[in-house]
């Protein structure tokens, strides 16, 4: 997959990174149980700090996207994860929050920004779906 | 060249030092040829003068060279950022450097120990026995001491390997005379005797290369790296030093290109002025101690003096300017520029030797001068001009002069350049003296070529002797700058390409050599073919002929003279020998010793022995009036076979 | 972390050449594992506090610690725990990078020979070669690799990629993120001094910027990107003047008005938002940005 650091976005590398993974696995474009690039590599080709990947990985480990096998590598986890849903639905309360805020100061309505999610969320099921007939 | 040493410390502690050490082991070994120009005076002084100056010279070089490569190449920052303490460092250099001087005395010591096996060794140990006593050899082993001991702390002084190479050499000097004078001044009026002097020079300089073997390890210990801009001779000048009266003529205008040319040139050769004003500091020092004591007699220093400082300020006018530039990294900008490069190499070997010779000759002369009208300077050689002595260091400064620019051209620094100039001085004095040798025992190549001169331009030989002896005196010049023009423009050449390459100058020294050995041979043989004439091809033939004339008739032995007619002649001689004579009237007297006929067991001696009572002189007289008499030999008694001529 | 003994530290450090200050009372923490970026204009000091560091030079005052020993009393045992690329790398020309490399080995007690010849076959440098044939980026190709292979815990980078060509620097970067990190994560720490900063963003850690002497500004490079925004604002009539609050420099172009902002960016969009503007948006400034920002 293609990996983008943008040093413009003002988030922490490491959080881009965490993202990105999140979103790969989220849109399908990365399989449960795909091996994800192993932390010296993926540093050298983004040419960012070693211990800014491992802080990803870590933090993707913890919140249970991925998980290590000693001597094989990273793997994504399939998406029955071990957290509880409820730990799961707060998380995406805090990212709703977050995207509540933008729209705010980006001044969308609320209707509109309603109407937004909808067409999102259909665009993004019809590219799962579209992935899935690939394979 | 790679050595096969182990430890890569040790290895590359002495890569730099090998040329230096290997041209200092060769001055000393010139030694070896003392014998072989025994015979001039001023020859022989030239080269104990180019041996004391190379081994000397080189040993403090290389001194300078074991603590200044680190400059030179820029690696003292990643030298200093390794691992290991600077005393190890330091104690390292000194152990390499004295192993390094020991070596090479070892090797001169072998020499001479060799030499005392051959046969070439009786000469050779006799003059050093007479030249050398305890004292002055006491004298010199503390010389190389104090330059082992204090190399280390000018060269860092001066952040240079030139720097410290010259102060190393001039403030030991310094001190010793220094000294000497001093002891010698307090014990007047009574004048003490040389070994004592040396004796306190020795004590001296020993003093002074403990404290400062002391001082450079410390300036070792607690050195910083300033940035890279501080490692040129050159490159650094106070702020504000066009301010100063007079120097603004050497700060570039925009509109004059060939001033400020010069002015560059100039302004690189900073180093000789600053050594032109340490030796005027100096002799003014010597005038002042002649004068508080006008007993001792010091004429000697000013001499001294005067040989160090010219030919090392020839030797830096020639590398200085060329080698700064290829340091700095200007030299290949320099040829970028729409100046002719022949004239940037013309201008250049104009301004640096006129440098050369105003500061390396002129300023000695002129306080020579001066100092004579106000002194008295019986003793020293200069003044009096003993022995050439100005002509021989005339010669020796120009020659240094030519070969270090020379050298600059081919090689990337003035460090190399100078010890390219020292090796170099050294196989040109070998290469005359194996051409002279040569000459003075070979055939005589030349003398075909001036019995041809004679005969064809029917010159008689006193007028061939006239002719030649003022030939030989400027032939040596001719030559010579013949040689120098070659040498001249193989450095152009180089000068152009700009990036030096050690098989060009191999192959240019080895043409220069070449010139040389052909050039001294060619000048000796000129002088030996000149010397020997009478007993060249046409002198032969004629007496061949006279005699066969004369032994015909013995009857007026004694007698007037008898003119040869030409017609006799014909056939007797070759033809170029013939039409050498036409217009010469050749004539022959017949004598007579009186013993053979007076004496009677003389007489029965002589015939036993198949002597001849009777000789003959051959004269020829030509056109111009002038005779020349020459020995024909002996006349066989009548009835007898003619012998052999001798 | 912050118990443990910080790799570098730099307190009130006075440098000066001759009646030129160089290094005017800077003072600088990098704790081990961390890589710290040393930006600054050219001549502001950089150079000169490497050398401090390496008792190449004396400060005239103040104390310098590298893990809490003085380079200038303990100068071995500092540096047998790091290795230095300085900026312009010399080696003694008639030496093949077989040999510097050998050389440079023998004053070290560890040297890994497996990351060695790994890297000379990565850059694809010729041991046989003579140092004086290198071109200048070759050459700091092997200093790199004569400072990796001891694998100390302290890497000096001074302006290791000025002059060299972009595919050079690019292995430069990756080596050290590489060969060098790799080795002990965590353990390892990085000081680079460099003005071309676009290239080390991704590597820093955390950053100080020198100027004149003395460290203007020291923060975490994330910290840094989120605090300092570009606003941008557009207008339909002509942009107002006003005067806003945590604005490190504005500017006003017709109907345009573009903030930097160092830290209060929110308050900032909140105001601009009260004088509806056609269009409002923000981005981060990259570490360049931020540079250039604080020394302008």
């Amino acid at each position: 997959m293609l990996w983008q650091i943008n040093f413009k976005s003002g988030k922490p590398v490491y959080l881009q990174v965490v993202d990105q993974v999140k979103a790969a696995a989220a849109s399908g474009a990365m399989q449960a149980g795909e091996a994800l690039p192993s932390i010296r590599p993926l540093a050298e080709e983004l040419r960012v700090n070693r211990n800014t990947i491992a802080k990803a990985y870590t933090e993707l480990e913890s919140q249970g996207v991925i998980e290590t096998i000693p001597g094989k590598g990273c793997f994504i986890k399939s998406n029955n994860s071990p957290l509880k849903k409820e730990v799961r639905r707060k998380l995406l309360i805090e990212e709703i929050d977050q995207v509540i805020v933008q729209a705010h100061h980006l001044q969308v309505p609320a209707g509109e920004f309603l109407s937004l999610v909808r067409d999102r969320l259909a665009e993004i099921e019809e590219r799962q779906r579209a992935n899935d007939k690939q394979l | 060249m790679n050595l096969p040493i182990r430890n890569p410390q040790v290895a590359k502690e002495l890569r730099p030092l090998f040329w230096p050490w290997l041209g200092t082991v060769l001055a000393g070994g010139l030694l070896v040829l003392r014998p072989a120009i025994g015979e001039s005076v001023g020859l022989e002084g030239l080269l104990m003068g180019v041996v004391l100056y190379g081994f000397f010279g080189g040993l403090a070089l290389l001194a300078a060279v074991s603590f200044g490569e680190e400059f030179q190449e820029r690696t003292l920052s990643l030298l200093l950022s390794q691992p290991v303490s600077r005393q190890q460092l330091w104690n390292k250099k000194m152990a390499l450097l004295s192993g390094a001087v020991l070596a090479a005395l070892a090797v001169e010591a072998m020499l001479i120990g060799v030499l005392s096996r051959s046969s070439v060794a009786g000469p050779v140990l006799d003059s050093l026995g007479q030249t050398f006593d305890k004292e002055e050899l006491l004298l010199a082993g503390v010389f190389i001491v104090a330059t082992v001991c204090t190399a280390g702390f000018w060269t860092l002084a001066s952040g240079s390997i030139i720097g410290g190479l010259v102060f190393t050499v001039t403030c030991e000097s310094a001190c010793g005379l220094t000294a000497a004078l001093i002891y010698s001044g307090c014990s007047s009026p009574v004048e003490p005797p040389r070994g004592s002097l040396q004796l306190v020079a020795a004590m001296a300089m020993a003093v002074y290369s403990i404290v400062l073997l002391w001082l450079g390890r410390r300036m070792f210990l607690t050195l910083q790296v300033k940035p890279a801009r501080f490692t040129s001779m050159t490159a650094s000048s106070p702020q504000g030093w066009e301010r100063i009266p007079g120097l603004q003529i050497l700060v570039c205008r925009p509109a004059a290109m060939l001033p400020n040319y010069v002015r560059k040139e100039i302004r690189l050769l900073k180093p000789i002025w600053q050594l032109a004003s340490v030796f005027l500091v100096c002799w003014v020092g010597a005038v002042l101690v002649q004068w508080l004591w006008p007993t001792q007699r010091i004429a000697y220093v000013f001499d001294l003096l005067t040989f160090i400082y010219a030919p090392i300020t020839c030797l830096l006018a020639g590398a200085l300017t060329l080698g700064e530039e290829k340091t700095l990294g200007l030299a290949e900008t320099q040829l970028t520029l729409p100046f002719s490069i022949a004239w940037q190499w013309v201008l250049k070997l104009f301004t640096c030797g006129s440098v050369a010779a105003l500061l390396g000759l002129g300023l000695p002369l002129a306080l020579v001068l001066v100092t004579g009208g106000w002194l008295n300077l019986d003793g020293s050689s200069l003044a009096q001009d003993k022995d050439n002595a100005l002509l021989a260091l005339a010669c020796v400064s120009g020659v240094t002069f030519l070969l270090a620019f020379w050298a600059s051209a081919h090689v990337g620094n003035v460090v190399r350049a100078a010890i390219v100039t020292i090796i170099g001085t050294i196989v040109g004095g070998v290469c005359i003296a194996q051409g002279i040798n040569w000459g003075s025992h070979g055939n005589e190549l030349l003398s075909p070529v001036l019995v041809a001169v004679m005969q064809r331009l029917r010159l008689s030989p006193n007028q061939m002797w006239l002719t030649g002896s003022v030939a030989e005196r400027y032939l040596g010049w001719v030559m010579a700058a013949l040689v120098a023009l070659v040498g001249l423009y193989q450095g152009y050449r180089e000068f152009r390409r700009a990036r030096p390459a050690v098989s060009k100058l191999i192959r240019d020294s080895f043409v220069l050599a070449l010139a040389t050995v052909f050039v001294s041979l060619l000048c000796t043989d000129f002088v030996r073919s000149l010397q020997h004439l009478v007993d060249s091809a046409p002198f032969g033939e004629l007496r061949t002929a006279l005699e066969a004339i004369a032994r015909v008739d013995l009857n007026h032995a004694g007698s007037h003279r008898q003119i040869v007619p030409h017609e006799a002649l014909r056939g007797r001689v070759s033809p170029q020998t013939e039409s050498w004579l036409r217009d010469a009237t050749v004539s022959y007297e017949v004598q007579k010793d009186p013993r053979f006929f007076s004496d009677p067991r003389f007489s029965a001696f002589a015939r036993r022995y198949g002597l001849s009572p009777y000789s003959f002189i051959a004269r020829i007289q030509f056109k111009d009036g002038s005779i020349f008499d020459f020995p024909g030999g002996p006349l066989p008694w009548p009835g007898e076979p003619l012998k052999p001529a001798r | 972390m912050s118990n443990a003994t910080p790799a570098i530290e730099l307190v009130d450090l006075h440098y000066a050449y001759g009646r030129s200050d160089a290094v005017n009372g800077f003072n600088l923490t990098v704790q081990p594992g961390c890589c710290y970026g040393l930006f600054g204009r050219n001549g502001a000091g950089k150079t000169t506090t490497m050398k401090c560091l390496l008792n190449l030079l004396r400060p005239q005052s103040g104390t310098v610690r590298l893990f809490g020993l003085n380079p200038a009393k303990q100068e071995v045992e500092v540096k047998r725990r790091l290795a230095y690329v300085p900026d312009a790398v010399a080696f003694y020309p008639w030496m093949s990078v077989r040999e510097t490399l050998d050389y440079l080995a023998s004053f070290r007690a560890h040297w890994n020979g497996q990351i060695e010849a790994e890297l000379l076959q990565r850059f694809d440098l010729d041991p046989n070669q003579r140092a004086s044939a290198l071109s200048k980026g070759q050459r700091t190709q092997v200093a790199l690799v004569a400072a990796i292979c001891p694998e100390p815990d302290l890497l000096l980078l001074d302006e290791p990629t000025s002059g060299l060509d972009p595919i050079v620097r690019r292995e430069f970067i990756e080596t050290v993120i590489g060969a060098y990190q790799e080795g002990g994560p965590g353990a390892r720490t990085i000081l680079v001094s460099t003005h071309l900063i676009s290239e080390f963003e991704g590597l820093i850690d955390q950053f100080t910027i020198v100027d004149h002497g003395r460290a203007v500004l020291s923060l975490d490079a994330d910290e840094a990107r989120s605090r300092y925004q570009k606003i941008h604002a557009r207008f339909s009539g002509a942009a107002p003047e006003i005067t806003l609050a945590g604005a490190l420099r504005s500017r006003r172009h017709g109907r345009e008005l573009e903030v930097i902002a160092n830290g209060g960016a929110g308050a900032i969009m909140d105001q601009l938002r009260r004088l509806s503007p056609e269009s409002l948006t923000s981005e981060s400034l990259t570490l360049e940005e931020v540079f250039v920002a604080t020394l302008k």
